[in-house]
């Protein structure tokens, strides 16, 4: 289908003409029109990909529900990042600090990141899907390391170092389960198609595709950033500029679940169903959340705060699938993506105006900054996962599903560690929301574009923790069916 | 021509364990254009040369042949030999470690690698080659163990390459009659490439007394 393409080669048209645009601003305008694009070609296709999966170029490109439920947060957050990156940087394209060929720069990977975040959800072809997640390493470590500083370009050094590793043992495990599946079947079919690798699935032998599934996990849990392979992420997230930062949390991260989830209902082809995929994710997401609350309780640095943050959420969606319940994950990693995003950009406001993002040296927020104080409050209170946010509600069904499926022991160490997380997570939000305002602190007035920029995004979360429409319960369970369904 | 399989990989095998032994970072490079060349050379062994004389793919199998052989065991060593001399310093890998150790640590994991080999994975199919799969997991451990234990951007960048050398052997033994192998190898080899690319530019001029916060990680440290 012609639209598919179209979704794919908008972003890549982009790059060249962001690399050519002859101002700083002129790339920034480019990359909200292209995101717009992008998102309205999206909303075209979505809801025919959730009925049935449309196809393209032969059987290679694929959007089924699992990922037009994907794309639909990807291209929602990309789209609020392109508009914040304007404001962000409107600035600098003013004064002359983000001049000419650093927004080139700039342009041309957001837009490469995009198109290869694209990729990695239509690819039918698991070779292609790796390629893709492989130009996603490249394309934000550019972005990571954009003001080219010692720090920004040891963090991208480290993000591209350890990411290089997992990608390599991803692609072995390609190889291992592509070859298994070719020797079943004899040449008939292609063993490089998920739609054929599903086919062929029950008549892979266990053992084999089990090795396969270890390596993909430890491949791309590592860009996923599940404990003990995050080591990358504090440093990579904390080092870019915030509208990277929101795009990197809030729908990287996704995109390697995403390609983790692909393989589960393969694995659980082949081994009859017994759930070992599903179960090997347990321990994963457990470790993350737990990990996770051990290093936020002595960070001061807010981004890198939301960083080990997203460690938490992404292993709360792996343990929701893990668990079995596979809506509640795909559910709480809408929340998760959209909660984490306004709270990079209230972060990212109150850095520029407050001049640092140690949350000591910050107070009296609610006075000082009220519009990034409140929005921030707010989006870690939701990401901490207090009613009536949406996050409250993700996180209480996959408790739910944990306890229907007897798995008690993991119910209750997930729930300890939210708790636990809630506290020390809330600690240095409150402090500094009621500290009184530090000496020299300025008093700053948000401007028109942050209202909408901020507000919508939490409502947006407010108002799913207390409804769910129709056809986002209808997307979410059909996107699960891709998986096998609640379990 | 199982016979020239089997020797190829034993010899990937050997060079795994001079790397491994070696503290001189040239050796270590030149030990790696070795590699590249042998593994260059193993599509042609495992499908064997008919691929050359007759069929649709020669064309194919030819250009990732020839781009395998360019990357792997020319431009890569290329320029890591170029960034060891910007770097000055670096004669010696890594003095710290001992050398013994580390061929000993390099030689469990090969002799782990046969074990996986045997008891992991289904037995290969006859006519192909046994060694395949244990060939490319000790490459693949030996560049992990090199990789992680690298104190520069230099040795680790080096310890990548015997990784993905070794991801590109298992690939040709499991799927060997794919052009795609060949070809998302190459992309592995780009990976390389941009890291050598950083090395060079952003490590190479990094200024004097900046690396203070970020360790003595620093090829360029020394020199510059």
């Amino acid at each position: 289908m012609t639209l598919l393409w179209a979704l794919l080669l908008v972003p890549v048209a982009c790059i060249p003409i962001a690399a050519l645009l002859p101002s700083a601003q002129a790339v920034l305008a480019l990359c909200v029109a292209g995101a717009v694009a992008v998102a309205g070609i999206a909303a075209a296709l979505i809801p025919s990909a959730l009925e049935s999966p449309v196809f393209a170029g032969g059987q290679q490109l694929m959007l089924d529900a699992l990922s037009a439920y994907n794309l639909g947060i990807v291209v929602f957050v990309f789209g609020f990042s392109s508009v914040y990156a304007l404001r962000y940087f409107g600035h600098g394209a003013r004064d002359g600090t983000f001049g000419r060929s650093k927004a080139r720069r700039f342009g041309a990977a957001w837009f490469g990141f995009l198109a290869s975040m694209i990729l990695v959800l239509v690819s039918n072809n698991v070779g292609m899907l790796w390629v893709a997640m492989e130009t996603t390493t490249l394309a934000s470590a550019l972005l990571v390391c954009l003001d080219f500083d010692p720090p920004s370009v040891r963090a991208s050094w480290t993000y591209l170092m350890i990411c290089s590793v997992g990608i390599a043992l991803a692609l072995l495990g390609t190889f291992l389960l592509c070859g298994e599946a070719r020797t079943v079947t004899n040449g008939a079919e292609s063993p490089f198609l998920w739609t054929d690798l599903m086919r062929v699935a029950s008549r892979m032998r266990p053992g084999a595709v089990k090795l396969a599934f270890l390596f993909l996990l430890v491949g791309y849990g590592t860009k996923a950033g599940l404990a003990p392979m995050h080591t990358w992420l504090p440093d990579a997230h904390g080092q870019a500029p915030t509208p990277v930062s929101a795009v990197l949390s809030g729908v990287l991260l996704n995109c390697a679940l995403y390609s983790i989830s692909r393989f589960l209902p393969v694995v659980e082809g082949s081994t009859g169903g017994d759930g070992w995929a599903f179960r090997l994710l347990v321990p994963f997401g457990l470790v993350s959340i737990g990990v996770a609350a051990a290093f936020i309780a002595h960070e001061h640095d807010l981004k890198r705060l939301l960083a080990y943050c997203s460690v938490e959420h992404i292993g709360i969606i792996a343990l929701g699938l893990g668990l079995g319940g596979t809506t509640a994950a795909l559910f709480h990693t809408l929340n998760h993506s959209v909660s984490k995003m306004v709270a990079f950009f209230c972060v990212g406001n109150l850095a520029h105006d407050h001049g640092t993002r140690d949350s000591r040296a910050i107070g009296g927020l609610l006075k000082t900054s009220r519009l990034a104080g409140v929005g921030l409050l707010v989006a870690v209170l939701a990401l901490a996962g207090t009613p009536p946010s949406s996050t409250f509600m993700s996180e209480l069904w996959i408790a739910r599903d944990g306890i229907a499926g007897g798995h008690l022991a993991a119910v209750v160490a997930f729930l300890l560690g939210a708790a636990v997380i809630f506290v020390v997570l809330l600690r240095p939000i409150l402090g500094m929301a009621w500290a009184p305002a530090k000496e020299g602190q300025p008093t700053v007035r948000a401007r028109a574009v942050d209202w909408p920029l901020i507000v919508l995004p939490l409502a947006l979360m407010v108002a799913l923790g207390l409804w769910m429409p129709v056809f986002l319960s209808d997307a979410l369970t059909r996107a699960a069916a891709v998986l096998g369904g609640v379990r | 021509m199982s016979l020239d399989a089997d020797l190829l990989l034993l010899l990937v095998i050997g060079i795994d364990l001079f790397i491994g032994s070696t503290g001189r970072l040239g050796a270590r490079i030149r030990a790696c254009a070795l590699q590249g060349l042998v593994l260059a050379a193993l599509p042609l062994a495992i499908q064997g040369t008919g691929v050359l004389t007759g069929g649709e793919r020669v064309l194919h199998t030819v250009l990732a042949v020839l781009a395998t052989f360019l990357l792997k065991a020319v431009a890569i060593p290329y320029f890591l030999l170029r960034a060891m001399r910007q770097s000055g310093v670096a004669r010696e890998a890594e003095p710290e470690h001992s050398l013994h150790l580390s061929l000993l640590l390099c030689a469990v994991l090969v002799g782990l690698s046969f074990w996986i080999g045997a008891v992991m994975l289904p037995p290969p199919e006859a006519g192909s080659s046994p060694l395949g799969v244990p060939a490319g997991l000790a490459t693949l451990l030996v560049g992990l163990y090199l990789t992680v234990g690298g104190r520069t951007e230099l040795t680790q960048v080096i310890g990548y390459l015997v990784l993905e050398n070794g991801v590109f052997v298992i690939g040709q033994r499991v799927l060997g009659e794919f052009p795609l192998v060949v070809e998302l190898g190459v992309l592995l080899d780009v990976l390389v490439a941009v890291m050598l690319m950083a090395v060079l530019v952003a490590f190479g001029h990094r200024p004097e007394g900046g690396s203070a916060g970020d360790g003595a990680a620093t090829p360029a440290g020394g020199a510059r």
